[in-house]
């Protein structure tokens, strides 16, 4: 796989975290539930699809259809889990990141 | 109340939503309405569903093939608005002064897109021409036996050979363009009086009027389709 398909936004690798810390409960609402009360982050079910359904079509996450009840009004969940490709893609993320932070931290210029 | 407004914004999210999507966003809509309600107030859990669903059609609505869609299909409109507003001004001209006297030599020339350069045409046609027609004016049985023609063979290129997406490209363009290329010979050719010229142009500009506009859709989806755009 090409490196930038590894490259990730920030809200793709919020995405990916709050399914990975949801495992196997992981749909739509649970996902949105999480992101707000995790980092207060209140986003509608349409932004949150249209990134799955990119992060699905770059191979970083796989969904199956499960669990229709009344609740939901008779619609399946679409249950979203994290491939292999999408861990090593966060792991990228986070090792960027870490690198970057370190470096601010080295040359004094962010006082954490 | 609830109910119909729970199945208002299913239908607008069915709508304006890919379907493999829409289900499954309906049904966690439906859920957290449904816990939001039994958890305080209605009329807030209301007031979320609604938010919930105007936030939720923008992102699909302003996706890229959406995107592209709009703009192939405003591109269309502009040549097809424009081209009808040429016929119109031609068929209800009085006055053949009222344009340069540059312009009628290019006529005769097989030029008849040089009327979009008339001073005139841009000032006045569509105040002036816009009210005078019916509806026979607009049927010209060869152009669309033509079009006809043209779109079905689009349409089996598209289903049964596999053509490039520049090749397609290049069929669509050549197909709008091929009568004007043979109306542009027939006046080289054969020179034809100024009172005979006003079907050449008729044949030029009508299978572009009639074709311009699903052919823009088609395309646009074509396109969408092949470089893998949601």
């Amino acid at each position: 796989m090409p490196k930038d398909e590894l490259q990730l936004g920030e809200f793709e690798q919020y995405v990916l975290l709050a399914v990975l810390s949801l495992g196997k409960g992981a749909y739509g609402a649970s996902i949105r539930q999480q992101l707000h009360e995790a980092i207060a982050r209140d986003v509608s079910l349409g932004a949150l699809y249209a990134t799955i359904e990119r992060l699905e079509k770059r191979g970083l996450v796989i969904s199956n259809l499960d669990g229709a009840t009344a609740k939901r009004g008779g619609k399946a969940k679409r249950m979203i889990e994290v491939t292999t490709v999408g861990r090593k893609a966060l792991q990228r993320s986070r090792q960027q990141l870490t690198t970057m932070w370190d470096l601010a931290q080295l040359r004094s210029i962010v006082y954490v | 109340m609830s109910s119909w407004l729970l199945r208002f914004c299913s239908g607008l999210l069915r709508m304006c939503l890919p379907l493999h999507i829409a289900d499954a966003l309906i049904g966690d809509l439906h859920e957290e309405y449904n816990t939001k309600k039994l958890d305080g107030n209605p009329s807030s859990a209301q007031i979320w569903l609604l938010s919930q669903t105007a936030r939720s059609v923008w992102p699909f609505l302003l996706s890229t093939s959406n995107t592209l869609r709009a703009i192939m299909m405003l591109q269309g409109l502009f040549v097809f608005t424009i081209l009808a507003v040429a016929i119109m001004y031609l068929s209800n001209m009085d006055d053949a002064s009222r344009l340069s006297v540059e312009f009628w030599p290019q006529w005769m020339a097989g030029k008849p897109h040089q009327l979009f350069l008339e001073q005139d045409f841009w000032q006045f046609a569509f105040a002036r021409e816009l009210h005078e027609s019916n509806i026979q004016m607009w049927l010209n049985p060869l152009s669309m036996a033509y079009a006809g023609l043209a779109w079905v063979l689009i349409k089996r290129a598209e289903k049964q050979i596999e053509l490039s997406l520049i090749a397609q490209l290049f069929l669509v363009a050549g197909l709008m363009v091929l009568p004007y290329l043979w109306g542009v010979l027939i006046f080289i050719l054969f020179q034809p009086e100024i009172r005979l010229t006003g079907p050449i142009v008729v044949s030029m500009w009508f299978p572009v009027l009639y074709l311009v506009l699903p052919l823009s859709w088609s395309l646009a989806n074509i396109v969408s389709c092949r470089l893998g755009l949601n």
